[in-house]
């Protein structure tokens, strides 16, 4: 990942001493396509991480790498997010994140809805919707067509203290997820303000 | 990535800068329209498809932690989860099989909503107080202006804290209120209602509260109403228990009128300590219709299944919180890490004795054991506050016909909370 991040920069360092002039004329010409394909992979903790090597001994035991878990030497190798809603004890976590999520075919662009071209595609109610005006612009976001999971994990808890190396540390684990494999989808979410009525 | 595309790129990028010099300003009266509160969105040819391998698919998803009576693992594992447009075949008909979610005039919302706007008068949770809501598309009532689609209404309309419009029970023939929803009415007391029926497919406007229309109401669209279906595999480690499956399907879904509030509350005493504590405070509508339902169990491979539990029309309407009447949904951890779910219990009146509730009140209304306010407040406790309804219709087990069960409908409607406390414990 963050070699495919150093080979795109350095594309961009060359490309940037070959700035050319473009007339107006081929500016013309150009349409300017709007809207983004993205592809992309998320990996969260996938391995574990260093944090707590350089800390003292109680936080060594507890956070280390997957395969420093994997062989009981630590406790958790996943990432913990914790939440608190109110001024009393305890929170709310997200815990033992980690795995790897891709995705193919994100696509954002900003999309013109008319009555001609769309109508039919909402149940006729885009004449509706753009309350007399020709077309109303909104920004429309295509669901990737595919997300592919390895080994994605977390678990949902309650916990007394934001952190497992806290003192009076105890969690209540609610339940957790394994996820290996892909999710099929396909739509695309059309967002606009509301409020303007 | 050629130079010369890059070169584009870096143009657009420059070319974008001279744009912003031309900005315009708006008109008075163009910004007036414009409050900006929150964002709507709704999801255009949607489906979903999570399979294991029996099913078409790779995914393997597993809920982990939890136990058995005797402390042994138990592994869910789905099987398959599917969202698709309607005529789904219990997840056979889900590839091309689209469906809008939410309607450009009835879109799904996240606002801001000015907490004045939602209750009646100033002693309520919300009051001076902005509220986030997140809203499924809305239920229709006969005030709702197709032309702008607003407002939102719930179970009732309040504007400035006065309500605008109420719900007119079903009577019986001796003109008494059944307690069963009929319609919404203005303050004049007309009605005209301008959804479609919530569970019939094929429904025709103004026939009932739904904003989500069912495939049907409009020529060559599939409506705003979803198939979902479920599969679990529940697996055993303990050698007694045998391995089984759950299959649940719903045909023709809308969640219209759902919605979730937060705010900030102060000043209540969320986990027993006796001090006042500052929290999130929620509210709750979940709301689900559908034309209807199918529960059964199968084999592993999915092909042997035992008697379908078919249902028909199927309403579910759960109101938990009522920050009106001073109780909102409140979620607090323990220092043992367990949890409490707490629905505040019913606010007594400054002048009711000991905060007790008349224990010796002889039912005969206002009179010597309740003063006129403190029943007119009970009162409108009773018929205003939130209230669940849940409606099964014709429930079958097997064929009827041919020596299966048939239970008929079932329903429980205005079923109010007054206290519920909800706590997880260590076993």
């Amino acid at each position: 990942m963050t070699y495919k991040i150093l080979a795109v920069l350095t594309i961009m360092t060359s490309a940037s001493q070959a700035l050319e002039i473009i007339s107006d004329e081929e500016l013309v010409d150009f349409s300017g396509q709007n809207g983004v394909y993205l592809s992309g992979e998320m990996a969260l903790n996938e391995f574990g991480g260093p944090l707590g090597q350089e800390d003292d001994s109680t936080v060594q035991t507890v956070w280390g790498s997957c395969i420093e878990k994997d062989a009981g030497d630590v406790s958790r190798c996943g990432a913990r997010l914790s939440f608190k809603t109110n001024t009393t004890d305890g929170y709310f976590v997200f815990d033992d994140m980690r795995g790897k999520l891709s995705f193919e075919g994100l696509t954002i662009r900003a999309r013109e809805l008319k009555t001609g071209t769309d109508n039919a595609k909402f149940g006729n109610d885009v004449t509706e919707f753009l309350e007399g005006a020709d077309g109303r612009t909104v920004l429309e976001v295509g669901l990737p067509s595919r997300v592919k999971f390895e080994k994605l994990n977390y678990s949902i808890a309650t916990s007394s203290t934001a952190r497992p190396t806290d003192s009076g540390f105890v969690q209540q684990d609610i339940f957790g997820v394994q996820l290996n494999g892909t999710i099929k989808m396909h739509g695309n979410m059309l967002i606009f303000p509301s409020g303007n009525e | 990535m050629n130079n010369k595309a890059m070169t584009l790129v870096l143009m657009l990028a420059v070319i974008s800068i001279n744009a912003r010099a031309q900005l315009q300003s708006m008109e008075e009266d163009e910004l007036t329209e414009i409050t900006g509160e929150g964002v709507s969105f709704v999801i255009e040819d949607f489906n979903y498809d999570a399979s294991n391998g029996v099913f078409g698919g790779d995914l393997e998803f597993k809920l982990t932690g939890i136990e058995d009576a005797s402390g042994q693992p138990v592994d869910i594992e789905l099987s398959q989860f599917y969202m698709s447009g309607p005529g789904s075949n219990y997840g056979n008909n889900i590839e091309g099989n689209y469906v809008n979610l939410g309607r450009l005039t009835h879109p799904y919302t996240i606002d801001m909503l000015n907490g004045n706007d939602l209750a009646v008068g100033n002693d309520n949770g919300w009051y001076q107080k902005a509220v986030l809501e997140v809203a499924a598309p809305s239920l229709l009532s006969a005030e709702v202006n197709p032309t702008t689609g607003v407002p939102l209404l719930r179970d009732r309309k309040i504007e400035d804290g006065t309500i605008k419009q109420t719900i007119k029970f079903k009577v019986d023939g001796e003109g008494k209120s059944t307690g069963e929803f009929d319609q919404y009415v203005n303050e004049q007391g007309e009605y005209n209602l301008q959804g479609y029926d919530c569970n019939v497919v094929n429904s025709d406007k103004g026939s009932g509260l739904c904003s989500s229309r069912p495939q049907g109401a409009v020529t060559d669209y599939n409506g705003e109403r979803m198939d979902i279906g479920l599969r679990f595999d529940l697996n055993f480690a303990s050698d007694s228990l045998v391995d089984s499956n759950v299959n649940l399907f719903a045909q023709n879904v809308s969640f219209d009128g759902s919605y979730l509030r937060l705010w900030g509350e102060e000043g209540i005493d969320i986990d027993g300590q006796g001090e006042l504590d500052n929290t999130l405070a929620m509210e709750v509508q979940f709301n689900m219709f559908a034309s209807s339902m199918r529960l059964n169990s199968c084999d592993a491979t999915g092909t042997t299944c035992g008697s379908d539990i078919n249902t028909g029309p199927v309403s579910i309407q759960l109101a938990l919180g009522d920050a009106e009447y001073g109780q909102p949904l409140t979620f607090d951890v323990k220092s043992d890490g367990n949890f409490i779910l707490e629905i505040q219990s019913m606010k007594t009146l400054p002048t009711t004795t000991d905060g007790k509730f008349f224990e010796n009140y002889d039912g005969k209304g206002p009179g010597n054991k309740m003063t006129q306010a403190e029943y007119e407040w009970y009162e409108d406790y009773y018929e205003n506050g939130r209230k669940s309804s849940f409606r099964v219709e014709d429930v079958t087990i097997g064929d009827p016909t041919n020596g299966g069960y048939d239970f008929g409908n079932s329903y429980i409607t205005n079923l109010q909370i007054h206290y519920l406390k909800v706590t997880s414990h260590d076993i």
